[in-house]
C-alpha cells in the first residue's frame, strides 16, 4: 500500500475520484505535500497585517499601565495564529514515500522527532514558533512595559528582536504555503 | 507469455523523449530554484543579524539575561523552521519533477502502443 495520494483523490473529492479510477486515471498524479489552500494564505497576510500593526503601534515605546488598553488587540492577534495553526494541523497531509523515510536501517540517531520533518507541513511549526513569540511580547510588555525603538538597529531593545524573530518565521510559512500552489 | 501489441503506427523516437525529459525537468527545477534562493537568502541574513543582535543588545545592556535566554532558543528553533521549510520546498519539487517525468515518458508510450495506459505509482 503507498503512502503518497493520488491529486485527483485528495482534490476532487470521492465521486471525482471514482470518476478518475474507471475513466481517466491516465490523468492522476501523485501528490507528497498538501493541497494548496487560499484560505490559510489570506488568513496568514490579514493576521501578518494586525501584527505589524502591533509592532509599529508600541514601537514609540509602551508602558505596563497602559497595556490593559491593547491586551484585546495582542490576544486578537495571538488567536488568529492559533486559529491558522489548527487549520493547517489539521489539513490532510500526505505521507511522503518510504524511500525518503528510512534505508534499510533506521539512519541514527532515531529520534522521533526527526521524521515531523517530512510528515508535518512545515507551516505548523512556524505558527507554533509565532505564537509562542507574541504570547512572549504580551507578557512582557504587560509585566515591564517596552522602550522605544526603531528598527532594524543593533544593538537595539527587545522589541526588535522580537520582530525580527516574528518576521523570520511568517516568511517560512508563507514562502512554503505559496509553494503549494502547484 | 504476454500479448504483444501490433506493429507501432508512430515509431519510438527515444532523442525527442530525452529531449522532452530533460525540458520537463529543467521547467520545473529552475523555478523551484528561483523559489529557494530567495527564501534562502532572506532567511541566513536574518539568522544571522538575529544573532549579531542578540549580542550586541545583550552587551550593550539593552536586554536582560532571560530575555537573551528567549531569544537564543527562539533563534535555534528559527533555525529549525528553516531548515523543516527547505525539506518541504524540496518534497513539492520531486512531486513535481516525479509527475511531469512519467507524464512525458507514458505519453510517448501510449502514443507509440496506441493505449491510454495509466501512470505509475511512485516506488516505495
Amino acid at each position: 500500500m503507498g503512502f503518497v495520494v493520488h491529486r485527483c483523490a485528495a482534490q476532487l473529492g470521492a465521486v471525482s475520484m471514482l470518476l478518475c479510477l474507471t475513466v481517466g486515471l491516465g490523468s492522476c498524479t501523485i501528490q507528497l505535500a498538501p493541497a494548496y489552500d487560499a484560505s490559510i494564505v489570506a488568513g496568514l497576510n490579514t493576521a501578518n497585517t494586525q501584527a505589524e500593526t502591533l509592532f509599529a503601534t508600541v514601537s514609540i515605546g509602551v508602558t505596563k499601565d497602559t497595556f490593559a488598553t491593547r491586551e484585546p488587540q495582542y490576544n486578537a492577534i495571538i488567536g488568529q495564529f492559533s486559529a491558522l495553526d489548527s487549520q493547517v494541523a489539521a489539513r490532510p497531509m500526505p505521507q511522503p514515500p518510504s524511500f525518503l523515510m528510512s534505508g534499510p536501517k533506521p539512519l541514527p540517531p532515531s529520534d522521533p522527532k526527526l521524521i515531523s520533518l517530512l510528515t508535518e507541513a512545515p507551516t505548523k511549526a512556524a505558527l507554533d514558533h509565532i505564537v509562542a513569540t507574541l504570547t512572549q511580547l504580551r507578557n512582557l510588555v504587560a509585566q515591564a512595559g517596552l522602550a522605544a525603538a526603531t528598527c532594524p538597529a543593533t544593538p537595539s531593545p527587545a522589541l526588535c528582536g522580537f520582530k525580527s524573530d516574528y518576521e523570520q518565521n511568517f516568511d517560512s510559512a508563507l514562502t512554503y504555503e505559496t509553494a503549494l500552489q502547484r | 507469455m504476454g500479448q504483444t501489441g501490433t506493429p507501432a503506427a508512430n515509431p519510438f523516437d527515444v532523442r525527442k523523449l530525452i529531449a522532452d525529459i530533460g525540458a520537463a525537468v529543467n521547467g520545473v527545477v529552475q523555478k523551484d530554484l528561483t523559489t529557494y534562493e530567495a527564501y534562502i537568502q532572506r532567511q541566513t541574513q536574518g539568522i544571522a543579524h538575529q544573532a549579531e543582535w542578540i549580542a550586541e543588545s545583550f552587551v550593550a545592556g539593552m536586554i536582560d539575561i532571560g530575555t537573551r535566554d528567549f531569544f537564543l532558543k527562539q533563534l535555534a528553533d528559527t533555525t529549525a523552521v528553516f531548515a523543516k521549510t527547505v525539506a518541504g520546498l524540496a518534497l513539492i519539487t520531486i512531486e513535481k519533477v516525479w509527475n511531469a517525468v512519467v507524464d512525458v515518458l507514458w505519453r510517448s508510450i501510449n502514443t507509440v502502443i496506441g493505449a491510454a495506459l495509466p501512470l505509475p505509482p511512485l516506488p516505495q
